[in-house]
């Protein structure tokens, strides 16, 4: 990926069909990067023994809105 | 003491019911008129069922009185939440994007609480698909301080009962949204165990954090309404078998020996002097009734809010994103930034998360091993005003609410006091997984030796 810019999420924002305006993405943007920069800080030291947990479950037939 | 029929509680409005003291449609006749007398100022409500529920008081009281009464909570209204999808009940979720939805089907939890015999006397206001602003039905406002916000996202649910314009009432809650209006409204809410309660026919927000539990005015009425909302359901293939026990018929086995841990990290730091002083004062008063408290450590409680924010904004864009293609611009604008920005984490950060989850979890589940239930701060500061709330909430509004949807901890708020100014403050009693009835036990025994729950505020005056 490229590096995280405003120029980069507005075209990401494009290419994903999103009719995001400038103050829109001026928002999103700070939003982001300043939770990348904490994820960032915190990565963990070793992956060995943190599998996530997951379940697999069957998803029913339902109506959604 | 005179308390007036709005501010009783369900389960003493169950009793007056059962001993024919007075009927389905008196009650639900004084909360209607509460509804039109305040609403237009406290914005509770988006759709009041005011005739149908007349109706089905009628039908209630009918049915009681041929001595069919089906249990604790016939006869009594139910405010619901309006993301929580209701069959031939407008439920917009507060959006101009859903603004005239109309299921076609009832949330597990609204069939199984017409079940149980409840009124749905209306759709509570939400901030925006429980994540965005207040822009289309109005800013629902505390009624301790017109000027203050209620918190979000179950924020009609909460002034509701506050203000005696609702008895029970249901919440969503994926980073605080039940516990934050409760606190700042000086109710309770509980926050379930993920899986406890069925999230069919709610309108997610993200599928991993998104909890559905009870709001009321007091612990007992929470577990009566747990009680009628709990249990598996094959339509939600996370909810869980395990039997549901009498929530209500095990409060009063008091607090003596419960370990309680008091964490030593994160959740006293940085918060507002009197939730500090009256979260203290709680946990003392916790200990006076035989609780031992102990300090905990739970480092890693900071490093899950970043991963929570990255797990819900991805999985809110998840459920998002096609309607945002069509409708981008039917959002409004707290929702759309909120949401779309989901779509800029990496695959990297969403993992990380996954495993900062994977890690808090267990660090959380080990101190529980040793200690009942653990003791926090529910906000760290008394409720924000309006202004504030619409410039933006301060990002770290949920960080001691939110940890426990990271992990799916069952975790209730309770009232302990007023901070300068009058605003009600809560302390939040977080528990092992599917031990909703030790939090239920605990905040009772602290309810019954504190008249907090019995103080109410007198919207007439703040208005």
């Amino acid at each position: 990926m490229t590096n995280f810019t405003r120029e980069w999420l507005a075209a990401e924002a494009a290419r994903q069909g999103l009719a995001l305006d400038d103050a829109d993405v001026e928002e999103i943007f700070e939003r982001v990067a300043a939770v990348k920069q904490e994820m960032a800080q915190i990565r963990p030291g070793s992956a060995e023994d943190i599998e996530p947990v997951y379940r697999f479950a069957v998803p029913q037939e339902t109506s959604r809105a | 003491m005179h308390v007036e029929l709005f501010y009783l509680s369900a389960a003493e409005l169950s009793r007056r019911i059962e001993r024919r003291a007075v009927s389905p449609v008196e009650i639900v006749t004084a909360l209607l008129d509460r509804i039109a007398r305040y609403n237009g100022t406290l914005y509770s409500y988006i759709t009041v069922c005011g005739d149908a529920a007349v109706r089905d008081a009628r039908e209630a009281e009918h049915e009681i009185a041929a001595g069919r009464r089906r249990g604790p909570l016939h006869g009594l209204p139910i405010a619901q939440k309006d993301i929580i999808f209701t069959r031939g009940v407008r439920t917009t979720c507060h959006s101009r994007a859903l603004l005239e939805f109309v299921p076609e089907f009832d949330a597990t939890v609204v069939g199984r609480l017409a079940g149980a015999g409840t009124i749905l006397l209306g759709k509570t206001n939400t901030t925006e698909f429980a994540t965005g602003g207040t822009d289309v039905f109005g800013v629902p406002v505390n009624p301790w301080d017109t000027s203050r916000f209620t918190g979000g996202s179950s924020a009609g649910s909460g002034n509701a009962l506050a203000a005696g314009l609702a008895v029970l009432a249901t919440g969503s809650d994926t980073g605080g949204s039940i516990r934050g209006p409760a606190s700042y409204c000086g109710i309770v809410g509980l926050k379930p165990t993920y899986g406890r309660v069925s999230r069919h026919g709610v309108f997610p927000l993200s599928w991993s954090m998104d909890h559905v539990g009870p709001m009321a005015r007091t612990v007992e009425d929470c577990a009566l309404l747990l009680h009628a909302m709990a249990g598996q359901d094959p339509l939600d293939p996370t909810s869980s078998a395990r039997p549901v026990p009498d929530y209500a018929g095990g409060l009063d086995g008091g607090v003596r020996g419960l370990r309680l841990g008091v964490p030593v990290q994160f959740f006293f730091e940085r918060i507002d002097p009197d939730v500090d002083r009256l979260v203290r004062a709680a946990l003392g008063r916790l200990e006076e009734l035989g609780a031992r408290l102990e300090p905990v450590d739970l480092p890693r409680a900071a490093d899950s809010y970043p991963a929570g924010r990255v797990l819900i904004a991805s999985e809110a864009f998840g459920v998002h994103a096609p309607r945002m293609r069509r409708q981008c611009r039917d959002y409004g604008p707290r929702a759309r930034r909120r949401i779309a920005a989901g779509a800029f984490f990496t695959a990297a950060e969403y993992q990380q998360a996954a495993q900062i989850r994977a890690l808090w979890c267990r660090e959380l589940s080990q101190v529980l091993e040793r200690v009942d239930a653990v003791v926090t701060p529910t906000m760290p500061t008394p409720a924000i005003t309006v202004e504030v709330q619409a410039a933006g909430p301060p990002p770290d509004i949920g960080k001691f609410t939110q940890p426990f949807n990271v992990t799916g901890h069952p975790a209730l708020s309770v009232p302990c006091g007023f901070a300068a100014g009058g605003l009600p403050v809560a302390v939040q009693v977080v528990g092992r997984m599917f031990d909703e009835q030790t939090l239920l036990r605990i905040g009772h025994t602290y309810e019954q030796h504190t008249e907090w729950h019995t103080r109410h505020p007198a919207p007439e005056v703040a208005a």
